[in-house]
């Protein structure tokens, strides 16, 4: 079968929908503009928004008519461009990865989104077929299959193919010990610092009115109100995000599944894996919660990050997440690790090097903005605490064919499992200072998608820094 | 690293140089300011012009007081498994690269380093890249090979 083939006519309103995805906000802060750019020609501003409604769906129409591809014997090939025409061959051995995605409004019609990579040096993804029928995908995913069958058969016979399913209770720990919180209300007040901007300031006024009207409980009982909604909103958008997640392992490459409105199924071949982290917030520390994820080579870069930092158990309890991994990968170690700890004395430095820059702004605050530059002395215990977090989690651990470093920052700990073979260059730093006291800084460069990965372990015994150094020059 | 190979001492001539565009781009600074000035009474220009002057004085001046500096703590050292380079002293840092990682080499010679025969190498790994700051031509070719040579022999072994 070789025949050009159509994306499936409802391509049109996910063009639609991506177009406004990205252009909505500025067409939002753009309508004053527009308003006075069409008083200055003498314009009803409803004409000059309808051209260009008119003028974006010819775009997308264009774009839907011009684009087609073809499956053939040996490969894909995808045609495209409006004036430019473009012709991508995709050879199916070549296909490292293939994404499916699917919006649930899209399931009665049996449509979804694939997006095919190869290890080529381009940037963004060969191939992404926006609409097409499942069957469509199903079809180029056994022509992939097919010509890699004699690698996978083994797999199929060996039949124990591992399997793991998020566990309810645990997905709803992690949605509510998510700080994604933060960013959301940090959203939420800028959009409300914009309203005068967009809205008439009539409504703005009246708004104004009304809040300063309120007695002051009635404005903190707001405030609170405001955080709750952004907790629940993050909550469900979490919750939504992993519903049904599952991780599934053949001999060569892990998939993952997931998804409650958008079903996502992604693979990774497992040679691409660079190394596994382990990270928790401080909260889910105290939970004994920890996300893992992989560290990927890929040619994938932007807003998709998935390609290269794959998900593999957005939440599993600490004392289980190595042995539940190790049948999906098999070189890590089957038992949680045991790190060597920093000594106590060592702690000092961290603390330290925390306090530095809050002292070096919090002097000139109390010196010239006399009352409340005081209140900047609160930043000191905040930075001894954090500099206190980052020395009590630091961590490591050598193995014979692996490292395995820990840190924390921000309040986040992160644990990597780095294979020796995969580490790119490894550096050791020691100042003049860190001489008398035989300590040293370990920096070490990972793949991680297109760019560099770079997991810093500081104040290190140089003993220790030495030994890791030789043991990388030897394994490589 | 300690038996590592210094720089060639020619580098040192390279460095020099250094100096001297810092010293020719501040003074074109301060006679620029100095010109601006008959035009212009300004105090930015005062500003500039002073900055220019002590550019020009106190900029070459350091990196000659740094030239012997850089050069006694800058080694490298190319075994048949890895390339090592270490630098400073007040804050020293030693990298391994082995060649297996490397993904190419670069290297590249303006007019300075043709008069002078050396060869800027650059050494790129699949994600972080490193550089010799001045080599012999015939080790930057020798190390180029021998990254070559490894090359091939892993598609052999891929086959």
């Amino acid at each position: 079968m070789k025949s050009k083939q159509r994306l499936h006519p409802l391509v049109i309103l996910v063009l639609l929908g991506k177009f406004l995805k990205i252009w909505i906000v500025p067409i939002i802060l753009l309508i004053p503009g527009l308003n006075s750019v069409a008083k200055l020609i003498h314009f009803n501003v409803w004409w000059l928004v309808a051209i260009l409604i008119v003028v974006v769906l010819l775009f997308t129409v264009l774009d839907y008519l011009t684009f087609s591809f073809e499956i053939g014997s040996a490969s894909l090939t995808i045609h495209s461009g409006i004036l430019i025409k473009k012709h991508t061959h995709i050879p199916y051995d070549r296909i490292q990865s293939i994404e499916h995605n699917q919006w649930f409004f899209f399931k009665p019609f049996h449509l979804e989104q694939l997006t095919i990579e190869t290890a080529s040096k381009s940037d963004s993804p060969e191939g992404v077929l926006a609409l097409v029928p499942t069957a469509v995908a199903a079809q180029i995913d056994a022509k992939r299959t097919g010509t890699s069958q004699r690698a996978t058969e083994t797999s199929i016979v060996a039949a124990d193919t591992p399997h793991y399913q998020i566990n309810t209770r645990e997905l709803n720990l992690y949605a509510l010990t998510s700080m994604g919180v933060v960013p959301l209300l940090v959203a939420l007040g800028w959009l409300s610092d914009k309203v005068n901007e967009i809205f008439p300031k009539s409504w703005s006024d009246a708004l104004t009115q009304t809040v300063t009207g309120l007695s002051i409980l009635a404005i903190i009982a707001l405030g609170v109100a405001f955080v709750l909604i952004g907790i629940l909103a993050s909550y469900l958008i979490i919750l939504q995000k992993y519903f049904h997640f599952q991780l599934s392992a053949e001999s060569t490459q892990l998939t993952t599944n997931r998804g409650l409105f958008r079903s996502v199924n992604l693979s990774v071949p497992k040679n691409r894996i660079q190394a596994v982290t382990f990270k928790q917030n401080i909260i889910r520390q105290w939970l004994k919660l920890t996300t893992v994820a992989t560290i990927s080579a890929s040619k994938r870069e932007g807003n998709d990050s998935e390609a290269e930092s794959m998900t593999m158990m957005p939440v599993i309890q600490n004392s289980d997440a190595f042995s539940h991994l190790t049948p999906f990968l098999n070189w890590l170690p089957s038992q949680t690790p045991i790190l060597t700890r920093l000594a106590p004395q060592r702690k000092w430095l961290f603390i330290r090097n925390a306090l530095i820059l809050p002292v070096i702004v919090a002097i000139p605050l109390i010196w010239f903005w006399r009352p409340w530059g005081w209140l900047s002395l609160l930043l000191l215990p905040w930075a001894f605490f954090q500099g206190w977090y980052a020395s009590a989690n630091t961590g490591w651990s050598l193995k014979s064919n692996q490292l395995i470093l820990q840190k924390g920052s921000w309040f986040n700990r992160t644990l990597v499992v780095i294979p020796g073979t995969n580490i790119q260059s490894l550096a050791v730093r020691q100042s003049i200072w860190m001489k008398k006291t035989a300590m040293a800084h370990l920096r070490v460069n990972l793949r991680k998608g297109n760019g560099n990965f770079e997991m810093t372990v500081r104040y290190l015994p140089k003993t220790v820094a030495d030994d890791i150094y030789h043991w990388y020059t030897s394994v490589n | 690293m300690e038996n590592g190979q210094p720089l060639p001492q020619r580098i040192k001539v390279i460095w020099r140089f250094d100096a001297l565009w810092l010293f020719l781009i501040a003074l074109a600074v301060a006679v620029g300011s100095y010109v601006a000035l008959q035009f212009w009474s300004v105090t930015f220009f005062h500003w500039t012009l002073w900055l220019g002057v002590a550019g020009a004085i106190v900029g070459p001046l350091i990196i000659f007081l740094l030239i012997p500096y850089w050069y006694r703590f800058q080694r490298y050292q190319i075994s048949d498994d890895d390339v090592e380079l270490q630098s400073g002293f007040i804050f020293r840092k030693r990298v391994a690269v082995p060649i297996g990682r490397v993904q190419d080499v670069k290297l590249a010679a303006g007019p300075l380093f043709q008069w002078q025969k050396l060869q800027q190498v650059t050494i790129q790994t699949a994600s972080t890249s490193h550089e010799i700051g001045g080599l012999d031509p015939e080790v930057a070719e020798q190390l180029r090979d021998q990254i070559i040579q490894l090359a091939k022999e892993a598609r052999q072994y891929e086959v």
